[in-house]
């Protein structure tokens, strides 16, 4: 049995990624990142490219074109999809967050009330009974946080929220 | 003319692995062979950047979905070869031909400039399009005849076996 040599030394892909600019480079993560979030959605649906072209009144080969990864969406076309999927393709960092709070508050714990903060996040005060799980800076107990917390992080992609539970 | 197939260690990504053949007597693996010719044109560098931002989107993050790749023809017949579209309206752009094997195994070739829809009967493109033709029927005969096979991201072939085109 044989297996497939391999080359070590393409230095080329080098070069030519390190002159690619930043936007290219985004724009091609960014779109391909879109278009796998809306391939996921028809699977999970039990859709294929064809229903979704007939949703939306397009031919099958522009939605095939869409979802290859190079697409320059509009905001509106993503939110036609939105509408009539009844699926968020595009969620912001924000909307993470104020979801992520929301079911935090569902969880259990045994402390008393707290204030729960993040960063870019209107500051929030829970009022429910369940007590407590607070975001901080990172690497920063709360003043009043008893030793014994567990710490528990989450990674978003442009910050890390630090939850500690008692 | 015998064939060589290489795998490219610095396109060996957790989702993908990407390998290349040799053409014997010729100089260049085929896919270090395009990334040479293309970067060599300051008019294509823009979309050769894409191009392989986009093998290293699909590679790290979603996989070689059949969705990230077009075929032009024979796709019920053999495993056919793909193209990566450049994204640029009204233009044919480069094309990359590729040989998608798996959600985890895809082989670079050539390409070129595209300027007929035909791939046929594009002077840039219809060598390295007849090449991939080739090269996808005999690698598809021989995993039917299992000669070749696929073992997770690897492709092992027996000891006897040669890849060998007309």
């Amino acid at each position: 049995m044989k297996t497939a040599k391999i080359i070590q030394d393409f230095s080329l892909i080098d070069e030519i990624e390190e002159a690619t600019s930043d936007f290219d480079k985004e724009f091609v993560s960014r779109s391909l990142e879109i278009a796998s979030q809306i391939a996921y959605i028809l699977d999970s649906k039990s859709l294929m490219q064809k229903d979704l072209a007939k949703i939306l009144h397009k031919s099958e080969s522009e939605i095939s074109k869409w979802l290859s990864g190079f697409h320059n969406f509009t905001l509106r076309t993503i939110v036609k999809m939105e509408v009539l999927l009844k699926k968020r393709i595009i969620t912001t960092e924000q909307e993470v967050v104020r979801e992520l709070f929301k079911a935090i508050e569902k969880f259990s714990f045994s402390k008393e009330n707290m204030n729960i903060s993040a960063p870019n996040i209107k500051q929030e005060t829970t009022t429910s009974q369940t007590g407590i799980i607070i975001p901080l800076v990172p690497g920063k107990l709360p003043t009043d946080a008893k030793p014994n917390f567990k710490e528990l992080n989450i990674q978003t992609s442009n910050t890390v929220y630090k939850f500690y539970q008692a | 003319m015998i064939v060589e197939i290489h795998k490219i260690g610095r396109l060996a990504f957790e989702k993908v692995h990407y390998y290349t053949v040799l053409v014997k007597g010729r100089e260049r693996f085929e896919y270090m062979d395009f990334l040479t010719r293309m970067s060599s044109n300051a008019n294509y560098k823009n979309q050769l950047g894409k191009i392989q931002q986009f093998i290293t989107e699909i590679g790290t993050k979603h996989g070689a979905h059949p969705a990230h790749f077009k075929h032009e023809r024979h796709a019920e017949a053999l495993p056919p070869p793909y193209f990566i579209q450049s994204g640029d309206v009204n233009k044919y752009g480069l094309r990359l031909y590729c040989i998608r094997l798996s959600t985890n195994v895809v082989l670079l070739l050539n390409g070129d400039l595209k300027t007929n829809d035909n791939p046929e009967k594009c002077p840039n493109c219809k060598a390295h399009f007849a090449l991939a033709n080739k090269i996808s029927k005999k690698i598809n005969d021989a995993i039917l005849s299992k000669q070749l096979w696929l073992n997770g991201i690897e492709i092992q072939w027996d000891d006897d076996f040669e890849l060998e085109i007309n």
